[in-house]
């Protein structure tokens, strides 16, 4: 029964040609997105990695300097891409992609690629994930407003009942047929989508597969939740008119709407500190600690303590330059300072973040954009897993270099010094990881999932023919 | 007559419950994005006019003080100067660039050319990506959802229960009737929008009405008709009151969401947006191979500029240093160049296509007259360019010659003021995106008429 | 005896003597869809099962009237659609009920379809409570509404194939075309989409989903209403055939020519009271005009 209902419905949609049409569209669009994004992510791949390693050959042949001048050049280090932008670009144009990283303070990325872009750029990106998030729901709502509501408005619904079908065989039988109608949509664009992702060069593309199946599962939750509320509302909607123009009011709310009003709405209530302030309040606490340049009550106090500890009278028995512990030193206090202020603001935006995640249990995109980001390492927290290492990296750069100063003869280093530093060199984290930040949103889908298939199933007995 | 009917279609719209609902949620929305755009613009102004205040101050004491005794060159420059963009004259209207492109800027004599940390503020960056809920967002994205909702059936639902071979048999031009219906419709939200467009340029501290707010207005009641052209279109042709609703559904997706990427795309693959990570790295070369170069740079300086040699014949550390930054500069122009012309190719493209859709038309335009969008932005940063010039002109000949500030230099003393771009300029673009969103419009409304023309009342009415 | 009994189902299946052990001795229930034999013998075993055959009218002990309402009432907010009515409709007739607009004749069908559950009686069918088992109902009935409406994609094969799996047939293509051709429906427009047919196509489609289904009962709703003269006669010669078969048919109508031709029974039926009820015989020579409207007068 339920088989051959949903058989029927599965040729009927195909048979409707605003589906087939609506459907070409969506593909198309979504198809020339892929291969677009495609493209760009090769050709940023290629310019970051070339971009670094000019960097690296600037950092080499530097010269003979003062390591401690060397500390000042610096070094920058560029956010590399994430395979999955391919499908979803996430926060990428919102993060910054350079980190400068020097002696005495830590930076944060810059230079947003959406600086550097047109104004227009801000109605947003023809991506995969777009494509899904926003326009497959609609082609839901079109194949299915009319599922029950306009079946009882033909009169058809009468003639099904009459037969003794019962109410619910038919309303699963159709959710069933119309669900496999649209799946037949997602496996092309699953496909094109494999296809890019395989053609993509770089050794961290292996871990992508995962992540990509597991992609594939959130937007199957989603396009799912989405076919129970459309059909619960098509059964439980008097005509077919009031159920599309139900549908299209949640459509709206949910994709125009809740991604703005939420999001403004968290940062009014967990407010991020003014820059100015926090780059205020970091100096100050910086300053609280060791400066290696000015001479001041705490250096004296910590020049008599290493003094007491290898047992000598004067900084010039020492059996390494004292300067040069002295900025570990510096450099020790400074970085605690650091992970203080950034370990709270980023856990602040983290938290926005959450909040946003668990506010889609009102609107179930905002579950689906964070679980989709975090899938593709587009989010903030991969964001700050690279600043971390980025970070890693510079601390291990200055301890390097200072640890020249504290144990060479001479001021001056060359290039056997600067090839002591290694290139940066970041490793992608694995699935596991994305999976953990994916899961409020996972949860927050398959909570809607199972929220709209029971109220259609307990709607479903209520169908009248009337 | 015309009178009466037209008050007619009122009183049969205030029956509808759900009318009054749909308005009550769009003021909500209006009011909300009012207030939120208030809110962002306060802070981006508190911002700038603190900075503002700091640098006016700094600058007052500077001149007391040289008016004392002169002052090293170094001294004076270790100061810093700071360029700020004054508030924009319409910012409640939209927020525009304003939470990603800096108001403001920090410059140090000695740092004019590394590349600048360009965050304006610790945004969370999922918070850019959603965009703000402010009025231009209401206006572009919600205004015409609203708008079809009351509009979308003006005649398919008559057609479809039958009542307009009725209506069309007591001898009523049907254009006429569609006309007068869809005004009658849409002016509660038409009037909603123009209200909160009047509030956005009264409520805010300079509060009058001066052309770029008659300008706004005149630009939210071009885009309402445009949206109600293109529904007297479907409507003309639809068969039902659902199929009515769909097209017009699919139209504003396919103009507001789908007609911006697609011109991202393209501008995108025309124009590929240069590489930021390129050029640092460019600027981090031309640096290191300068550096090396020094003392030789600083010797061919001189010899080509005698009258700016030191007294004792010997460079000091940062002469030496603005000789190696004014080289590197001069590295790095090509690059950088290449780079801003790449992005000016970019925003002309995008200049030239934005009729394909009067959302996009609309968003630039509203951003425009605002004062937060993309060429006040521009400008602002080629106005810093010149100012870094500025300031470079006047620290340099002093430092190499060793010669100190006195108060006859007070007046010279580098100083940023922002010069708005002249009105012609930004009244021309305006008039073009308003004459183009007009003229879509008119096309539409012209077919929707010839499919309401007498010979096809037939048709219509089947 | 039943196997000498023409209309016996041992008749159309055989003996037991002439099948065999296989048959044994128990007594055919009808089940509607399949005749259910219990074998004393084969007390451990499941009890036999045949598909009930086309075409066959079934006479068992008990004579339960197919269709029944007893006392069957409904009202609404506004008035009283069906009052205290009681009709009955024995296999193989055709009861005809006349009356106004609102009297109650779509109600009534509503009721015994199980769409419409009623405040005061029952309504029965097969002598089972609509009630208590809406489906069980539904699925020895068959419905045609004044539109019949199908799936506009489909074509008219398709439509009935579909629908009549849903009754729980299964027909092969060359069942349905034969159905179809049965109806008066023939092959080439049998295939064509139903977005093309006429309303008296739709309807042939009707009726041959209600042989497909091989339905007890049958409700009609205004069935000639908008069909042409040719059509209707076609409709006519259906419908007897089908209470040949032994299909209990109740016809709401306000066609008087139709209800004097083929009804075997006429019930006139005004704001819900069935005011008259006779039997063809006795309407034989009497205007059914005038006595419509004597009735409606009153």
């Amino acid at each position: 029964m339920i088989v051959s209902i949903a058989r029927k419905e599965f040729v009927d949609a195909w048979r409707d040609g605003r589906f087939r049409w609506g459907a070409a569209i969506i593909l198309v669009l979504l198809g020339v997105a892929m291969l677009l994004a495609w493209q760009q992510v090769e050709r940023g791949r290629e310019e970051r990695v070339a971009a670094a390693a000019l960097e690296r050959n600037n950092w080499l042949n530097q010269g003979e300097k003062n390591s401690h001048s060397a500390g000042h050049y610096g070094v920058y280090v560029f956010k590399p891409i994430a395979p999955l932008s391919v499908f979803d670009r996430g926060l990428e144009p919102f993060v910054g992609t350079t980190v400068f990283l020097e002696a005495h303070r830590q930076n944060q990325a810059s230079f947003l690629p959406a600086q550097d872009a047109t104004a227009v750029r801000r109605f947003g990106e023809l991506t995969a994930a777009a494509g899904l998030q926003l326009l497959a729901p609609l082609l839901i709502v079109l194949l299915t407003f009319g599922a029950l509501a306009g079946e009882r408005e033909r009169g058809t619904l009468r003639q099904l009942l009459s037969l003794g079908v019962r109410p619910r065989d038919l309303v699963l039988g159709k959710a069933i047929g119309l669900g496999l109608a649209i799946l037949t949509l997602l496996l092309p664009i699953a496909v094109i989508g494999a296809v890019a992702l395989a053609k993509l060069p770089g050794s961290d593309v292996a871990g992508s597969w995962t992540r990509f199946a597991w992609l594939g599962g959130a937007y199957a939750l989603y396009l799912l939740a989405v076919l129970g509320v459309c059909l619960t509302v098509s059964t439980l909607a008097p005509t077919a008119r009031t159920a599309l123009a139900i549908l299209l009011a949640c459509w709206a709310a949910n994709a125009v709407l809740a991604p703005r009003l939420v999001s403004d709405v968290v940062q009014r209530l967990l407010p991020t500190p003014k820059l100015a302030d926090f780059e205020t309040q970091m100096r100050e606490d910086v300053k609280k600690g060791l400066d290696g340049h000015n001479p001041n009550e705490r250096m004296r106090e910590f020049q008599r303590k290493t003094l007491e500890k290898h047992g000598v009278s004067h900084v010039n028995e020492l059996p390494f330059n004292f300067r040069g512990l002295l900025m570990l030193e510096s450099e020790r206090m400074a970085n605690e300072v650091y992970d203080h202020h950034f370990g709270e603001l980023w856990n602040l935006l983290e938290t926005q973040d959450r909040a946003v995640t668990w506010s889609g249990v009102v609107a179930p995109l905002l579950g689906l954009r964070s679980a989709s980001m975090a899938l593709a390492g587009t989010d903030f927290v991969h964001h700050r897993h690279f600043s971390v290492a980025a970070e890693q990296h510079r601390r291990e750069f200055v301890k390097v270099l200072n640890e020249h100063t504290m144990y060479s003869k001479s001021h001056s280093a060359g290039r056997e010094l600067w090839e002591k530093l290694p290139a940066f060199s970041y490793k992608a984290p694995g699935t596991d990881f994305a999976l953990s930040t994916a899961s409020p949103g996972l949860i927050v889908l398959c909570l809607w999932v199972l929220g709209s298939w029971t109220a259609l199933l307990v709607a479903a007995p209520r169908l009248k023919p009337n | 007559m015309t009178k009466n009917l037209f008050f007619l279609e009122l009183k049969l719209l205030a029956r509808e419950r759900s009318a009054w609902l749909l308005c009550l949620f769009f003021a909500g929305a209006l009011s909300y994005g009012l207030w939120n755009g208030a809110l962002v613009a306060e802070r981006t102004s508190q911002v700038g006019a603190e900075l503002q205040k700091n640098a006016d101050a700094r600058w007052t004491q500077l001149r007391e003080a040289l008016s004392q005794r002169p002052i090293p060159p170094r001294n004076v420059a270790q100061q810093g100067s700071v360029a700020v963009l004054p508030p924009a004259p319409l910012a409640l209207l939209a927020t525009g660039q304003s939470d990603l492109s800096p108001g403001h800027q920090s410059l140090v004599l000695w740092r004019l050319n590394s590349p600048t940390d360009t965050r304006s503020e610790l945004d969370n960056p999922s918070h850019l990506l959603a965009g703000r809920f402010d009025l231009a967002f209401v206006l572009v994205w919600l205004y015409p959802l609203f708008l079809l909702a009351l509009i979308y059936d003006l005649i398919a639902g008559d057609r479809e229960s039958g009542t307009l071979r009725l209506a069309l048999s007591q001898g009523i031009k049907p254009c006429r009737w569609m006309a007068r219906r869809a005004l009658a419709r849409a002016l509660p939200i038409l009037l909603l929008s123009l209200l909160a467009t009047l509030a956005a340029g009264l409520l805010d501290d300079v509060g009058e009405m001066n052309l770029r707010l008659i300008l706004a207005l005149a630009v939210v009641l071009v885009y309402g008709l445009f949206w109600m052209a293109l529904a007297a279109l479907v409507n003309a042709v639809a068969q039902s009151a659902a199929g009515s609703a769909t097209a017009l559904g699919a139209a504003w997706v396919a103009l507001v969401l789908v007609a911006p990427t697609l011109l991202n795309v393209a501008v995108e693959t025309l124009y590929p947006t240069p590489s930021r990570p390129e050029l640092v790295a460019a600027g981090r070369e031309a640096s290191g191979d300068a550096e090396k170069r020094g003392n030789e740079l600083i010797d061919t300086f001189y010899r080509d500029h005698p009258e700016l040699a030191p007294p004792g014949k010997r460079a000091d550390f940062l002469a030496r240093h603005l000789t190696v930054q004014s080289e590197v500069g001069h590295a790095v122009e090509p690059v950088r160049q290449k780079f801003d012309e790449q992005l000016a190719r970019q925003q002309a493209t995008v200049g030239r296509w934005r009729f394909i859709s009067p959302a996009i038309s609309t968003y630039e335009t509203l951003t425009d007259l605002a004062g937060t969008g993309y060429w006040r932005y521009r400008a602002f940063r080629e106005q810093v360019e010149s100012f870094k010039h500025e300031i470079s002109d006047f620290f340099t000949p002093k430092i190499h010659r060793q010669e100190s500030v006195t108060s006859a230099d007070a007046d010279n003393l580098p100083h940023f003021l922002f010069r708005e771009d002249p009105d012609e300029v930004w009244l021309r673009r305006v008039v073009t995106s308003l004459a183009g969103i007009l003229a879509f419009a008119a096309v539409l409304g012209a077919w929707a008429m010839w499919n309401l023309r007498p010979a096809r009342l037939g048709r219509i009415t089947n | 005896m039943l196997d000498s009994d023409p209309d016996s189902v041992f008749h159309f299946y055989g003996t037991p003597a002439q099948r065999g052990s296989q048959w044994g001795r128990g007594r055919p229930i009808d089940r509607g869809r399949f005749i259910q034999v219990a074998d004393p013998g084969l007390k451990k075993r499941r009890p036999l099962v045949y598909p009930r055959p086309l075409n066959f009218r079934h006479r068992f002990a008990d004579e339960t009237p197919m269709l029944e309402t007893v006392n069957l009432t409904k009202n609404f907010s506004s008035h009283t659609a069906v009052d205290k009515l009681s009709l009955k409709v024995e296999p193989g007739e055709i009861f005809a009920l006349l009356g106004p607009n609102g009297a109650g004749k779509t109600t009534t069908i509503n009721l015994l379809l199980g769409f419409l559950t009623p405040d005061d009686g029952e309504a029965l069918v097969n002598g089972a409570s609509v009630k208590a088992n809406p489906i069980a109902a539904r699925r020895q009935l068959a419905y045609i509404p004044e539109q019949v409406m199908l799936y506009p994609r489909f074509s008219g094969m398709e439509n009935l194939d579909y629908f009549s799996k849903l009754g729980g047939r299964k027909h092969t293509r060359k069942e349905l075309l034969g159905l179809l051709e049965g109806v008066g429906l023939q092959a080439e427009p049998a295939d064509r989409r139903v977005s093309t047919y006429s309303k008296g196509m739709r309807q042939k489609v009707g009726i041959a989903l209600a042989l497909a289904t091989e339905a007890r009962a049958l409700l009609l709703d205004e069935p000639t209403s908008g069909l042409d003269p040719a059509a209707s006669h076609e409709f006519s010669q259906l419908l007897r055939k089908l209470a040949d078969d032994g299909v209990a048919i109740l016809m709401a109508t306000h066609d008087l020519f139709r209800a004097e031709e083929d009804a075997s029974r006429v019930g006139i039926l005004i704001d819900g009271k069935l005011t008259g009820d006779y039997a063809r015989n006795e309407i034989k020579d009497v205007d059914l005009e005038q006595l419509y409207l004597k009735h409606l007068r009153a």
